[in-house]
């Protein structure tokens, strides 16, 4: 059995040395080592910490949720006549479970918006009901369930975490960090105090351009990637939405939910290959119900006709550019009965 | 619960490994290995368990009866008797709904109507199995064991309970009986050889290539010719790469408990004909289907049409096995044709160069697995039609789907399979093991896949 025991204790050990590695090099940011850059912006974390420093330095009236495709929405277009001071908490890949804790998490921290403006994605519905990764490893998951700040048996929370540490994208992630010391280069992402983004990552330039020739494979891929086996909206994310829209309404907050628009040509190709339509018809459906039921208030801008956007206001595909956002934030103030 | 998974890995396996090795006494073993195949079972659903010891004791009980049975005739009647109630479990969970709903299609009004079933992973498996042990039995050429934990460790031993390799009772019965032995350093290296480069086959290689292949399928309609070609050769190699790794795992498992699980492949895409490939292709389920179904249908005795007519019954149940549904069924037919042109033109293919053999039988395989992974025949004749070039030709093909497929095309070619690498087993090279799971796990964490194998 000696050949087990120094199997283990090798493996044990290789689990020690890559632990320290990614503490030294800390590619997301979560150790504050600050030897190498960050390479990916914890947008969860960082907005964590930027809300609660936002709230410090007055009221809060309004939080903007979404996903990466809201990011770019830029808060003072949503201030309002009375000028209310607007936080956008967009995180990448968000999820209907990122949008119940992040309210969780400003309710418990005292700030009590006055409305919430939702950009829906089709898979922030995802029936595969998996979370984020980045949602594991973020405090937020601590606020999914219950509006204090309890977490789980603090040993497994810390096993949780470590053990999300060793995967093939955390090491890559961590070389392309040294890389990037090697060239002296800087970070990509960066967060304005309102939470709006303000130094870009590849996929966020603030103003794209996509032409008549733009060769969409690439991203029909990518979507259908991120589609991939989603034949229905998920009951579990359905149900947090609504226990979202309870809670705005016992706290007297307004809800402008959008569902968020892809490409028109993307949405055509995808459209001839998935239920992508079938799917865009059941959340307008639910929205129905929202609606009736929570007072809410909906927009399908699926189709950018519909908010008078652009062809070519785009960051890519799926994301739009800060030309087409703005236009989208102007026209969510107007269609919203007396504005936000 | 799966091989790669965390409660697997680090909390099942050492807990059940420590606590076999710790009891000297035979039954004691026996009781581990069975007890803790149950809750490896039933930690899927706990519920199929009952279906799976019902199974086990039916056959067993069955056997010590045919052992005790003066006549011939009666032997068979019992023999028969329990395949029937094997294969009556097996077709109710795993075809009924099937059937129905062919016959309602067919005849609307007087089609019995369609069950909630859930299929019970693993049946397939574990029925044949039972099926093998009753018919050796019943042939003389394995004693009925009187001992049920001996018995039961046979049919439910969690290395190889759910997706094989389909173990007869013969094959690991002496290791079974010398399950009291102590522990040898150089089975335990070995296991954990085949272990590990059973889980870099399925987390590295074969999940990489399902990420890439997986979207372009579903999204089969907007493939291109390249596209077709990659996805067709990116499935080749992941199924191989999937079903190959779990049966490394499952052999190297085997070995970590005395248990020396046969071979099911060596090297498949190196066969130079159809026939050759089904020697080497889940080597278990074809010997099976061979020794049980196609002989028992008269094999080759009965003249040429017979021969070939059992040849395609026996691909078309074997088509049928790996699942409910037309196009697997098309699958085994495909292949029962191509079986029986193998043997009408053996000489004739003989004198063709080997080159020429392997790269055609291997053409041949890919173009059934297109009809493999198909959903429907529609998927499969567009898939089809868009390799022939009913497509743009170029597009759509990632570039780490293009290094996988050029990676594995030379290793599945060259490389000799699993079973034949002679893991060395001195203690320097447990370094090079460690480290090699640690960069599987790497693949394998937050990855959350099954092996392809379990559907069926």
């Amino acid at each position: 059995m000696r050949f087990l025991v120094l199997f283990t204790l090798v493996l044990a050990l290789s689990c020690v040395i890559y632990y320290g590695f990614i503490q030294f090099v800390d590619p997301y940011g979560e150790y504050g080592t600050g030897t190498f850059p960050v390479l990916v912006l914890d947008s969860r974390r960082a907005k964590l910490q930027l809300l609660h420093r936002f709230a410090e330095q007055g009221p809060v009236g309004g939080l903007i949720l979404g996903s990466s495709r809201s990011l770019l929405m830029r808060p003072e277009l949503l201030s309002g006549s009375d000028q209310s001071r607007v936080f956008n908490f967009a995180v990448d890949n968000a999820h209907a479970e990122d949008f119940l804790a992040i309210y969780h998490y400003a309710i418990a921290q005292k700030i009590n918006p006055k409305f919430l403006v939702i950009g829906l994605d089709v898979a922030s519905l995802h029936s595969d009901d998996a979370h984020d990764h980045m949602f594991d490893r973020s405090e937020l998951k601590n606020y999914l369930e219950n509006t204090g700040d309890t977490s789980s048996w603090p040993p497994m929370k810390w096993l949780s975490d470590v053990k999300s540490l060793y995967t093939k994208d955390y090491l890559k992630d961590a070389f392309k960090a040294i890389w990037m010391k090697i060239r002296h280069q800087t970070p990509k992402t960066k967060f304005a105090t309102d939470g709006y983004e303000v130094q870009y990552s590849g996929a966020q330039s603030p103003a794209g351009e996509i032409g008549p020739l733009h060769d969409f494979s690439d991203d029909v891929k990518s979507y259908m990637q991120r589609l991939s086996g989603m034949r229905d909206l998920s009951h579990k994310r359905l149900n947090y939405l609504r226990q979202l829209f309870t809670e705005a309404r016992q706290h007297n907050a307004t809800v402008v939910v959008w569902l968020t628009p892809i490409h028109p040509r993307l949405n055509e190709l995808i459209t001839q290959n998935t239920n992508y339509a079938d799917l865009i018809k059941k959340v307008n459906v639910e929205a129905e119900n929202w609606v009736s039921a929570y007072g809410i208030h909906y927009k399908d801008y699926s189709d950018i006709r519909t908010f008078g956007g652009l062809e070519t206001a785009w960051s890519d595909s799926t994301h739009l550019d800060w030309r087409n956002m703005d236009r989208v934030a102007h026209a969510l103030v107007g269609e919203v009965p007396h504005g936000l | 619960m799966v091989f790669n998974s965390d409660i697997f890995l680090f909390v099942f396996f050492p807990v059940v490994f420590i606590l076999f090795w710790s009891f000297k006494a035979k039954q004691a073993r026996y009781v581990i290995l069975t007890v803790s195949s149950y809750v490896f079972y039933g930690y899927w659903d706990w519920r199929f368990c009952w279906l799976l010891f019902i199974s086990s004791m039916i056959s067993f009980f069955t056997a010590i009866l045919v052992d005790g049975s003066p006549t011939r005739r009666r032997r068979l009647a019992w023999m028969t008797a329990s395949i029937v109630i094997d294969l009556t479990i097996l077709g109710f969970f795993k075809y009924y709904n099937f059937f129905t709903s062919n016959i309602y299609s067919l005849f609307t009004s007087s089609a019995p109507p369609l069950l909630r079933v859930v299929l019970p992973v693993g049946i397939s498996f574990y029925t044949f199995h039972t099926i093998s042990y009753i018919v050796d039995v019943t042939q003389g050429k394995v004693r009925a064991t009187r001992n049920l934990f001996e018995y039961l460790t046979y049919v439910s031993l969690f290395s190889q309970l759910v997706a094989g390799p389909i173990v007869r009772f013969r094959q690991i019965e002496e290791d079974l009986e010398r399950i009291d032995h102590p522990p040898k350093e150089e089975q335990v290296a070995v296991g954990i050889g085949f272990f590990v480069v059973g889980l870099i086959k399925k987390c590295v290689i074969a999940d990489s290539i399902a990420k890439e292949i997986d979207p372009m399928l579903a999204a089969y309609t907007s493939m291109s010719v390249a596209g077709a070609w990659a996805a067709a050769l990116g499935y080749t190699f992941q199924l191989y790469y999937d079903f190959s790794g779990y049966s490394d795992m499952a052999i190297g498992l085997g070995h970590l408990f005395g248990i020396r699980i046969p071979q099911n492949f060596d090297s498949p895409y190196q066969a130079t004909g159809i026939r050759d490939f089904w020697r080497r292709w889940h080597i278990s389920l074809s010997s099976w289907l061979r020794d049980y179904l196609y002989i028992g249908l008269g094999g080759n005795r009965r003249g040429e049409v017979r021969t070939n007519l059992n040849l395609m019954l026996t691909m078309l149940l074997g088509g049928l096995w790996h699942g409910a549904s037309w196009t697997f069924v098309a699958w085994g037919a495909y292949h029962g044709v191509l079986l029986t042109c193998d043997r009408a033109y053996e000489q004739f293919w003989a004198r063709v160069p080997v080159a020429i053999r392997r790269s055609v039988t291997f053409l041949l395989v890919i173009f059934g697995w297109v009809l493999f992974r198909s959903a429907t025949f529609e998927m499969a004749r567009v898939w089809l039609w868009k390799m022939f070039g009913s497509a743009t030709l170029s597009g759509g093909v990632t570039a780490p789907l293009l290094f996988w497929v050029v990676l594995c095309l030379p290793l599945v070619n060259l490389l000799k399979d699993t079973w034949y690498f002679q893991f060395p087993t001195t203690r320097r090279w447990a370094v090079a093991y460690a480290l090699a799971f640690f960069v599987a796990y790497l693949f394998m964490n937050g990855a959350k896949t099954v092996f392809l194998y379990y559907q069926f």
